[in-house]
């Protein structure tokens, strides 16, 4: 289990680096917003957050250097996670007061969740990898994520219908169609998948060590790199197939 | 949300030459805009032709509209004299461009 979860985390993490790196790019050469945060958003959590994760679970890690990684995972989660929900804001609803609210509040949870998580961490006895006083924060994470991940799934399903019946009338293009409904399958799966962690930590599982969590940790991580893959980097067999189709 | 230049183009020819009233009118373009997966507040004059052709004239057939033909021609001509504003950013838009 251990090996599959190295593997599945590791794919992960290089996937969505090139593919973060790559949408970064084209911030840079269309200086738009959305491009700036959904790269940011993949490149933060592949790059920094997945990987200081996976370190910290090493054995022979020395507090300090857990300490130091907690904090760069941490950071980076939080950095990921309110690039996930500006972009969903600012592509997907614009021009709502709720929805502008609604992001803010999430975003300042999620830095009260990462603040908590953080603090607390040092001060909790035993050498567990995830202390009990730390779980309230991390289920708050996960929330925070998973309402993250919902939103943005509903809000790409919505215009995936929108861009369907633009095809039938001979508008759209079929990639943009596809890709929409890609990162719906994406958020809506990763909700899923964040419900399943939810519980396990809820239920007092060790997220880090418990076979359940880690095969759900496994199946998340696969699913980014496949949706990140034909989503934003598809190979021309992938786009004649979603042509024809 | 302020309607486009199209929208507006073809509210105008469904007041004026259909004889229809501004809600009448609004709902018909809504509804057809609905059923292309379009919205008023981003359609471009290069859709709106394809709603006109492909959509509008069953929606005014619906709404008791005479001589439907003529008055999608008239829409038609309307919206050669009418250009788009400045582009919205729209999700599909911006999904177009995270594929480059």
């Amino acid at each position: 289990m251990a090996l599959l979860v190295l593997v599945s985390v590791l794919l992960c993490s290089a996937v969505g680096t090139l593919i973060g790196a790559r949408l970064l790019d084209i911030a840079r050469r269309t200086h738009q917003l959305p491009e700036l945060l959904i790269g940011t958003a993949i490149f933060a959590y592949a790059c920094l957050a997945l990987p200081a994760l996976l370190a910290m679970g090493l054995p022979g890690v020395s507090p300090s250097a857990a300490r130091a990684l907690q904090i760069v995972q941490q950071a980076a989660n939080d950095t990921a996670l309110t690039a996930l929900i500006l972009f969903t804001w600012r592509v997907f609803r614009p021009d709502a007061g709720w929805a502008r609210w609604a992001a803010l509040a999430a975003i300042a949870l999620g830095l009260f969740a990462s603040w908590g998580s953080v603090s607390v961490a040092p001060n909790a006895a035993g050498g567990s990898a995830m202390p009990p006083e730390v779980r309230p924060y991390v289920s708050l994470m996960m929330a925070i994520w998973g309402g993250a991940f919902l939103w943005t799934g509903l809000e790409s399903l919505r215009f995936h219908a929108m861009m369907r019946r633009r095809l039938a009338i001979k508008l759209g293009d079929p990639m943009v169609c596809n890709r929409l409904l890609l990162w719906a399958i994406w958020g809506l799966g990763c909700f899923a998948l964040d419900l399943v962690n939810i519980a396990c930590n809820v239920a007092g599982l060790d997220v880090s060590r418990h076979p359940a969590p880690l095969l759900n940790i496994c199946v998340q991580t696969s699913l980014s790199s496949a949706v990140w893959y034909l989503a934003f980097f598809a190979p021309e067999s992938y786009a004649r197939l979603v042509r024809a189709a | 949300m302020a309607s486009s230049a199209a929208c507006d183009a073809v509210q105008q020819v469904l007041e004026g030459k259909a004889g229809m009233d501004r809600w009448a009118a609004k709902g018909a373009i809504q509804l057809a805009l609905m059923d292309g997966g379009l919205e008023t507040g981003s359609v471009t004059v290069d859709e709106m032709r394809a709603v006109v052709a492909e959509l509008l004239p069953r929606q005014l057939e619906t709404q008791k509209v005479d001589q439907v033909a003529a008055v999608c021609d008239e829409i038609r001509a309307a919206l050669g004299r009418v250009a788009d504003g400045p582009v919205r950013d729209t999700v599909d838009r911006v999904f177009q461009r995270l594929g480059r």
